[in-house]
């Protein structure tokens, strides 16, 4: 009897010790994007800047440096945590959706359908969605980036499944052309872009968290953290469709509405991450995957890991995008890829192992 | 109590690979499929599952619709089990027994789903792989690992009543002669206990010593249904599978 409860007791352990770093992580890092930069804040500053906002003391440091911390930097933060936590749980979820370790959504394009519908947004603009956009207002980028997500979402799933059985080569390709079909897109519109906007494109393609303002930021913020919530509770139906679709029905798995639920929330997750801060590339590959290294693969650990961990990766990979060039900033999407596709690379050569060990 | 087929039929292609099929399980014994490749008896098998809905006729269990009953409800009174599992994660042996307690979640203590996941492992002799990851396990392992699965799902008699019912669809299609025989030896068991089950099953020789009821499929049509001393004649397996000259079962 004992043996399989401490069994489970003991990764279950495991697993909620993994959690707990990947949160003290992320925390660290949050504080350290917040303290460094050009201009260098004693982290006790950082303490007094947030009790005096929180009215509890009258004495405050300088006005610059509230200023810089209160509008430049915590909204960056926040950003980054948002937009890792949900690119983390996003691409955990496709996995789990395509019952393939190899789904991300920049990789099968995802991203990059959310780019399209933003960048068709930003170059046509008035002209073309002026009545939306008022109704919308500052959500109606990121929800237009969700329904270019979407989209790719439903037509990668219906060009790659037989029989609810992904063919796992289809999806990779599939993925390739949408993200031709989608740069070609934003080629296209780039190509009739003015010059402001052009400059907002480019970093748009290389993916950045620069210029976060609360105004920008809070928007998408909300929207991804409830496609966080909800993909979170997702956990243990996803496990069971882990195991085919015909046993999690067997299993009382209602597996349409878990598939459309996945798919809509992956949707919004990158869809509203990459509105404000362009194409961040395979955060949603590599951070699932660390994550089931530690805690294995069960949806209840791997979700909320992946967030976690995600927001961390996505924080120091940002640390690094500002402090490797100084003054001037790296894309952050340069930096998530060159960490990222290695990392894929080794994923496939693992893969390619086990195939001919058979 | 009876899990029962009425005038079923299931369209693929214009083509019915199951043809007006009627035929009633009852718990407390073991009904064999048996059939050629392509006779039906796997979408038969689905059609009592619940995971494919007949184009024609009903299925029932207690003679409610299985269509109507809630997935969670109908999980709790049946497990199931596919001819091919598409598991591609590398869970722990016991994780994916666990994950037979999915329908209960909620309901019962976890030492209730402890010990409904133990007795499966036992049940079908894996104490010894519990903790193994299953992508590492051959194809008999597998096979024993997704029965426990199944025995976990149905483990305490359900809170909605009436019998508990084992579908599995070639149960023993990997396992070697010693596996096969534990495994009939506790469907048996189950059985007795007043389980249902019902499997579908090549082996001619396992279906005579074990079975109750054989169901002979023929084209998506059922045959005949009765004791399987009775169906599985030499005449009558030669009809079924189109051989040339009868075939005696020792």
């Amino acid at each position: 009897m004992s043996d399989a409860v401490a069994l489970h007791q003991g990764r279950e352990r495991r697993a909620k010790l993994v959690l707990i770093s990947c949160a003290c992580a992320a925390v660290a890092l949050a504080i350290l994007g917040v303290v460094i930069g050009p201009l260098q804040i004693a982290p006790i500053d950082l303490a007094k800047i947030l009790i005096h906002q929180l009215g509890l003391t009258s004495a405050s440091v300088s006005e610059v440096k509230s200023g810089v911390i209160l509008n430049l930097r915590i909204p960056r933060v926040v950003l980054a945590c948002a937009v890792g936590a949900s690119l983390g749980v996003a691409g955990a979820a496709m996995q789990g959706f395509f019952r393939n370790p190899l789904a991300d959504p920049s990789l099968i394009g995802v991203s990059f359908g959310g780019a399209l519908a933003a960048v068709a947004v930003i170059v046509l603009g008035g002209a073309f969605f002026g009545s939306a956009n008022a109704l919308l207002g500052p959500f109606f980028l990121p929800i237009s980036a969700f329904a270019g997500s979407l989209s790719v979402v439903l037509i990668i799933y219906r060009v790659s499944t037989i029989d609810g059985r992904v063919i796992v080569a289809t999806m990779l390709l599939a993925g390739v052309a949408a993200n031709a079909l989608a740069i070609s897109g934003i080629g296209y519109l780039t190509f009739l872009a003015d010059d402001t906007q052009l400059r907002d494109l480019t970093f748009w393609t290389l993916g950045t968290l620069g210029g976060a303002t609360w105004s920008r930021v809070l928007p998408a913020v909300a929207l991804m953290l409830t496609a966080i919530a909800g993909m979170l509770t997702l956990a243990r139906p996803m496990n069971c469709l882990l195991l085919g679709e015909g046993d999690a029905v067997a299993l009382g798995v209602d597996v349409e509405r878990v598939k459309r639920r996945a798919a809509l929330l992956t949707a919004l997750g990158v869809g509203a991450a990459t509105a404000v801060c362009g194409v961040i590339s395979f955060v949603g590959l590599v951070v699932p995957h660390l994550v089931r290294l530690m805690t294995g693969p069960d949806h209840r650990y791997v979700l909320p890991g992946s967030a976690l961990l995600g927001a961390a990766l996505v924080l120091a990979a940002d640390l690094i995008a500002r402090l490797a060039v100084t003054p001037a900033e790296l894309p952050l999407g340069v930096v998530t890829a060159a960490l990222g596709a290695p990392f894929f690379f080794w994923l496939l050569v693992k893969d390619k192992r086990r195939e001919a060990l058979g | 109590m009876s899990l029962r087929l009425d005038a079923v039929s299931v369209f693929r292609a214009g083509r019915a690979i199951v043809n007006d099929v009627s035929l009633e399980c009852v718990p407390g014994g073991i009904t064999a499929f048996c059939g050629a490749n392509g006779a039906g008896k796997t979408t038969a098998l689905k059609v009592l599952v619940g995971a494919l809905k007949p184009d024609k006729g009903r299925a029932l269990l207690s003679n409610q619709l299985i269509d109507e009953i809630p997935g969670g409800e109908l999980a709790r009174r049946r497990a199931a089990v596919p001819q091919h599992p598409l598991l591609a994660f590398p869970f722990r042996v016991h994780e994916v027994v666990e994950m037979g307690r999915t329908p209960h979640f909620g309901r019962v203590t976890p030492a209730d789903d402890a010990e409904a996941v133990l007795g499966a492992i036992q049940s079908m002799g894996l104490s010894e792989l519990a903790d193994r990851d299953y992508l590492t396990l051959s194809g008999g392992e597998r096979q024993r690992v997704m029965i426990a699965r199944a025995l976990a799902q149905v483990w305490f008699s359900p809170e909605e009543g009436g019998a508990r019912w084992l579908l599995l669809d070639e149960p023993t299609s990997a396992l070697d002669l010693k596996h096969q025989l534990a495994l009939m030896t506790l469907l048996k068991k189950l059985a007795n206990e007043g389980w249902g089950v019902v499997c579908v099953l090549h082996d001619l020789q396992l279906i005579k010593r074990h079975a109750d009821q054989a169901a002979m499929f023929k084209g998506g049509q059922l045959a005949s249904v009765g004791a399987p001393q009775d169906e599985l004649t030499a005449e009558r397996v030669a009809d079924i599978f189109d051989l040339d000259a009868p075939y005696d079962l020792i």
